[in-house]
């Protein structure tokens, strides 16, 4: 997934696609999208239950950031940063309206397995899902960012604002929380996908 | 056990692939659990990433489209040319003389003295071509029925048109009647006709909301350069067959009628509206130096009570999809919208907008579709559940080419 990052900046340094970004360049704004859609929609899609509701919330994320471009304050922090942190909020929000919903309802949603993915050739495995949605956020955060989006320790403390030692230790109790969540489910690592 | 000593050999393990020589046999435990774990993430990456590809065009057309709709108003600044459409019309791009050759095909409706608004003084001539989609408003004076097909007289804010309703026409009318006396809006394909008057396949004819009335000595002039605050309601709307010119006739607060043609942004925002005739817009400094651009300022009012039933209850409420096209069968295009698999039908009076895709609307048509498009498209259900289309609008990514 690290192929479409460079694309974003391409030409330009990333103050001056910020300062583009801001002036809501239509092309600017074509090319954040096509850099960082996949990123921001990797994100996203462990911690929903299905690939549409992935798809909406990620469309939602640069509908957000396009509609408050002159709030984005370029200072060192790449407009992936920023829309990764935008994921993050619209993903709070998501959980919210889930526990408003009820705790049976939330209680039953987080039980079920996902239904199949419509998706061609996908199949996400829901063992899988469910090990990551019994994590804190900070945790599915911090492996999506590293095992997903492939980011470096370095980079996932900036995007999520912590030390380098920091994301180290949630990332090891990140993956022994979801390894007894995974045993939980007699789920043998490795299997893929 | 050291928790800084484990995150240290946690991140080595992973580094390297391999548990660190100098962990003891409890810390290999953990540090073999945790690269599994991670190793089990990673390999989910490559589905995921499959799906955000399968995905990405219905997003990106989302994306492009929220973007259009919400695109910041430039600063008024004067645009130095009209559309090149809008400028022929008022005889200021091609020769009269070529106006006169095509009379047959190209339907002069008009020909007014005026100038405009910035004080020109071109005698004007505005005309809907043979393929332009079109829609307009107007009072209709006769209806005859010639077999299956009724013809119908309007008269327009640009004089009388014909009217062509068939099988295929949604009809918005109590009891579907088109009466004399009527005001109706009228949206259809001009097509080519013997006389001077347009004639236009109606794809849809409703019952007019506005409740302006029809110029009786119909007064047209162009807009040449922006006029910051000028409003005014669409009465007309007419779209190159490409859609890569259109304009638009605005009644103004005063009565006046103002041909205004419009930039590309607005051509594809306006043919995504529901109800064009009668929207209520600014005109504002276009895009790219070809045309203004339009913001929307009120939707059209509600049919009034006593105007019978809803001209979108009797017709049928528009549906709108947006989805990949997967095939073609005869007139029935496929598509696969996030909702599952559409049908739509694709009429002879369909308007195919290819805007800035460079796809050809014959290609459409045809069903070749090359790879990264999308299509919008606008109709109504019919009675097998298939959406008998009015409007398709292409997109593409821009660069993609």
């Amino acid at each position: 997934m690290q192929g479409h990052d460079q694309a974003a900046t391409g030409r330009d340094d990333p103050e001056a696609l910020a300062r583009r970004a801001v002036a809501r360049d239509p092309e600017t704004w074509g090319a954040i999208f096509e850099a960082n859609w996949h990123g921001v929609y990797a994100f996203l899609r462990f911690r929903l239950s299905g690939a549409a509701e992935a798809e909406d919330l990620a469309a939602q994320v640069f509908e957000i950031a396009y509609t408050r471009a002159e709030s984005f304050d370029y200072r060192g922090v790449p407009i992936e940063g920023w829309l990764i942190g935008i994921a993050r909020n619209l993903l709070r929000d998501q959980y919210k309206k889930l526990a408003r919903r009820g705790y049976q309802e939330e209680l039953v949603e987080t039980m079920t397995p996902p239904e199949p993915d419509a998706a061609p050739s996908v199949d996400l495995r829901a063992d899988l899902l469910l090990a990551m949605k019994s994590l804190t956020e900070d945790q599915q955060t911090v492996l999506t960012l590293r095992f997903l989006l492939d980011k470096s320790v370095e980079e996932t403390s900036r995007h999520m604002e912590r030390s380098e030692d920091a994301v180290k230790n949630l990332q090891r109790r990140a993956l022994g929380a979801m390894a007894r969540a995974l045993q939980g489910t007699a789920y043998a690592f490795g299997g893929g996908l | 056990m050291d928790e800084r000593h484990l995150d240290e050999l946690l991140e080595t393990t992973l580094r390297d692939g391999r548990e660190p020589e100098a962990a003891s046999p409890s810390e290999r435990l953990e540090l073999g659990q945790a690269a599994l774990g991670a190793q089990t993430i990673r390999s989910a990456a490559p589905a995921i990433e499959a799906e955000a590809e399968a995905a990405l065009p219905v997003a990106r057309a989302r994306f492009e489209r929220f973007v259009a709709a919400n695109r910041p108003v430039p600063a008024a600044r004067p645009v130095a040319k009209p559309s090149r459409r809008a400028w022929w019309m008022v005889g200021g791009g091609r020769p009269m003389a070529m106006v006169g050759s095509l009379a047959g095909v190209a339907l002069l409706v008009a020909v007014i003295g005026a100038l405009a608004l910035s004080g020109g003084g071109a005698g004007t001539a505005a005309a809907l071509e043979p393929g332009d989609y079109v829609q307009l408003e107007g009072v209709v004076s006769a209806a005859t029925s010639d077999g299956g097909e009724q013809l119908v007289r309007v008269e327009s804010d640009l004089g009388p048109v014909d009217v062509a309703v068939s099988a295929l026409t949604a009809v918005g009318l109590p009891g579907g009647r088109i009466a004399p006396g009527t005001r109706v809006t009228i949206a259809g394909l001009v097509e080519a006709a013997t006389k001077k008057e347009p004639r236009i396949a109606a794809n849809a004819v409703s019952l007019a909301n506005s409740d302006g009335a029809t110029a009786a000595k119909p007064n047209l002039r162009e807009l040449k350069k922006l006029k910051p605050g000028l409003r005014g309601v669409i009465v007309l709307f007419n779209l190159a067959p490409a859609g890569d010119s259109g304009w638009v006739v605005l009644r103004l607060a005063n009565g006046d009628r103002v041909l205004v043609g419009v930039d590309a942004a607005t051509r594809v925002q306006i043919a995504e509206l529901d109800r064009v005739i009668g929207t209520s817009v600014e005109v504002v400094a276009g895009e790219g130096g070809r045309g203004f651009g339009l913001t929307i300022a009120g939707a059209p009012s509600a049919p009034k009570p006593g105007d019978g039933v809803a001209a979108e209850k009797l017709a049928g409420p528009i549906v709108r999809v947006l989805g990949i096209p997967t095939g073609m069968d005869g007139r029935i295009l496929t598509l696969r919208t996030l909702q599952g698999t559409a049908e739509v039908v694709i009429k002879p009076a369909t308007l195919i907008v290819v805007g800035q895709s460079g796809v050809p609307a014959s290609a459409i048509r045809k069903g070749e579709f090359p790879s990264g498009i999308t299509l919008g498209v606008a109709g109504r259900q019919d009675a097998e559940g298939r959406i008998v289309a009015d409007r398709i609008i292409v997109e593409r990514r821009p660069g993609a080419r």
